[in-house]
């Protein structure tokens, strides 16, 4: 399953729900502002993500509109462009957002 | 949208989780407030032959929650098993 | 793939539209269908003709129009939703005594059943929202 994040944890309890759901195998793409919670910051639920088998991707475009930097990321998430995002749409049968 | 697909002859499977469980209280009374009250339209949802109405265990303890106080019969189920029907479908449509 | 998408948030105001729009773009350079977009609840204001942004920023509508020109690709406003906000349809707007060019080009309003027709018979349905 891919899961498709907008918000980040800060303002919503989307990313929190969609953690407490997703297993090993799914995906989950972060877009819009919910960039900001791929940042190393001690408050972002991805924090205990780094051994799960659960693949984080953020999505560069956002990323860059909003100057997070890849370096200042959790270093276990995966950078996507809008091609990617179609891939991991591609790879993906089931779909859900979190909006 | 779940009426429909049902007319458009789908399987539909309806799942209740986090705050979406309070949707399916009783005594619900929209009208106070002018607005339209949707418990029967879930009474409804048999006569559409959607039968298959899950509720996520998890979220109904976390709100404190029990079935006898829901407009409709409905069926328990966890979370893993909640994401295993998700997973099972062909698409999945969210309110 | 058939890709179909839902957009449920006003333009400028959420990202849900320029998501969808360039996620489109990168569907359309893979070689991919977008046969439908939904436009629903306050999407609808994605299909409003009058739009004016300012000369220095994306024309959201204009884009939308653009879309549907250049592939093809059908643009649905929600009837229930248009009409709760004051979108109306030519022949409506003119028989109620409305605004009868309220819809911007490339995009027609039709019910829910398209939007259920299109997940039903997409491979991958995608929502933006707020």
């Amino acid at each position: 399953m891919l899961y498709i994040v907008n918000k980040s944890h800060a303002s919503s309890q989307g990313l929190h729900d969609c953690l407490q759901r997703a297993s090993a195998g799914d995906a989950v793409l972060l877009i819009e502002h919910a960039v900001y919670s791929a940042l190393n910051v001690k408050q972002t639920p991805l924090l205990t993500m780094s051994h799960s088998e659960l693949k984080i991707f953020a999505l560069s475009p956002d990323m860059q509109a909003r100057g997070v930097q890849q370096a200042a990321c959790l270093e276990f998430i995966q950078f996507v462009d809008y091609q990617g995002f179609v891939e991991l749409v591609e790879n993906n049968a089931v779909l859900r957002s979190y909006f | 949208m779940a009426l429909m697909a049902a007319a458009f002859d789908q399987r539909v499977i309806m799942l209740f989780e986090g705050d979406g469980v309070y949707a399916l209280l009783n005594k619900q009374r929209p009208e106070v407030l002018g607005l339209k009250n949707y418990s029967p339209l879930l009474k409804a949802l048999s006569v559409y032959d959607i039968n298959d109405v899950f509720v996520e265990q998890e979220s109904m303890i976390e709100r404190e929650l029990h079935k006898g106080q829901f407009v409709i019969d409905v069926n328990e189920i966890s979370r893993v098993e909640l994401k295993r029907q998700m997973e099972a479908a062909d698409q999945l449509f969210s309110f | 793939m058939k890709i179909s998408i839902q957009i449920n948030a006003s333009p400028y105001q959420y990202q849900a539209a320029d998501s969808a729009w360039h996620f489109i773009q990168a569907a359309i350079a893979s070689g991919h269908e977008v046969y439908r977009v939904f436009f629903y609840h306050d999407g609808i204001y994605n299909a409003v003709r009058d739009s004016r942004p300012p000369g220095d920023e994306r024309d959201i509508v204009k884009r939308w129009s653009a879309l549907h020109l250049e592939h093809g690709v059908d643009l649905v406003v929600c009837v229930s939703s248009a009409q709760r906000r004051g979108l109306l349809e030519e022949s409506v707007g003119r028989k109620v005594g409305g605004y009868e060019h309220a819809l911007a080009d490339g995009f027609r309003i039709a019910g829910l059943g398209l939007l259920m027709e299109a997940i039903i018979d997409a491979d991958r349905h995608i929502c933006f929202g707020a």
